[in-house]
């Protein structure tokens, strides 16, 4: 069985795991930076999940990447936030962030996406929970859906990709 | 500038790194390396093999397991080697079992890793096979995508049927 595409919020879903699409910039103080997107949402419902996240990618293992940007802190390359890494809700939801790009300037990747979506089927390959993931890459990250959706069709049916009406009519 | 594309065999090539495709299989100690560019490349340099073998199975300790679990491989993304004469052969995983169709996001982690190295050690020139097609099953235009955001420092090589 494919993977499930649902149209809507990625923040009222029910299941165990909910994962929102990241960079992987530290800013100044060495918080995720969460601007735009799922990623913001996240960060207007949570706000102390850019820190949490940006303490976390200090301490596990991660890529530090060559930074020559001056308003930024660091740059990153972790492709998953979870396991050990993500941050639990009072509602006794996981939340994860999936890495679409390493700068948040810059375009999304479809290699980098690749790279993620790696890490989240090793996850997902013993006991699957049923895991809640933004359609990545698409929207502000610039990609075609067509570009992306192959490597989402090799998930099952533990998975639910939320797309936003706007981006579902899309490219 | 987008990589540039050409058709002959990759390991003709002069480029500083020498990239071709494989599984996550370990056997005995060695990587399975039976068709495709990789058995060219186990038939040039026969050490390989037992090297990437070796160098897997000690960086990589988690076997990933599939729902058949004879299927069960290593998930590396991509490993460096140095040969004689300072030759430097990277390794590209696009599968993990060599039964398998190769995967989408596992060449997509390999790409990255295998961008992080040539960053990170400044590698001016990049040579490879066209990965996931041929054995691999996939449509190359469904891996174009994915291979037009490497720089010209790569060249992708098509063999000629």
């Amino acid at each position: 069985m494919p993977p499930k595409f649902k149209v809507g919020n990625i923040l009222e879903s029910k299941d165990e795991v909910i994962i929102v699409t990241g960079n992987g910039t530290l800013d100044r103080r060495g918080h995720l930076v969460m601007g735009a997107g799922s990623a913001k949402a996240l960060a207007e419902m949570y706000p102390g999940i850019p820190e949490f996240f940006g303490t976390n990618l200090m301490y596990h293992s991660v890529f530090d990447l060559k930074n020559t940007d001056r308003n930024i802190g660091d740059l990153k390359l972790y492709g998953l936030l979870l396991r050990e890494s993500g941050f639990k809700t009072e509602k006794h939801q996981m939340v994860g962030v999936l890495q679409t790009k390493i700068h948040w300037k810059d375009s999304s990747s479809l290699s980098l996406i690749g790279y993620s979506l790696t890490h989240l089927h090793n996850y997902m390959q013993t006991n699957p929970p049923a895991v809640s993931l933004v359609f990545p890459g698409i929207g502000l990250g610039g990609l075609k859906r067509s570009e992306v959706l192959p490597m989402l069709m090799e998930f099952d049916k533990h998975l639910t990709i939320y797309e936003l009406p706007k981006t579902r009519k899309g490219k | 500038m987008p990589p540039n594309y050409v058709h002959g065999n990759v390991l003709k090539s002069k480029a500083q790194l020498i990239v071709v495709t494989t599984n996550g299989v370990i056997r005995d100690g060695k990587l399975v390396m039976g068709a495709g560019a990789a058995k060219d490349l186990s038939e040039r340099y026969s050490d390989i093999p037992e090297k990437a073998g070796y160098i897997i199975q000690t960086l990589y300790r988690d076997i990933v397991y599939q729902k058949d679990p004879k299927r069960s491989a290593y998930l590396y993304g991509y490993v460096s080697l140095t040969q004689k004469r300072r030759r430097l052969i990277g390794l590209l995983q696009t599968k993990l079992h060599w039964k398998d169709k190769a995967s989408l996001t596992v060449i997509g982690f390999g790409l990255t890793k295998l961008r992080t190295f040539v960053a990170a050690f400044d590698i001016q020139s990049v040579a490879m096979n066209f990965p996931g097609i041929g054995l691999g099953g996939l449509d190359k235009f469904a891996v174009y995508p994915m291979l037009n955001e490497l720089d010209e420092r790569y060249t992708i090589h098509i063999l000629e049927k």
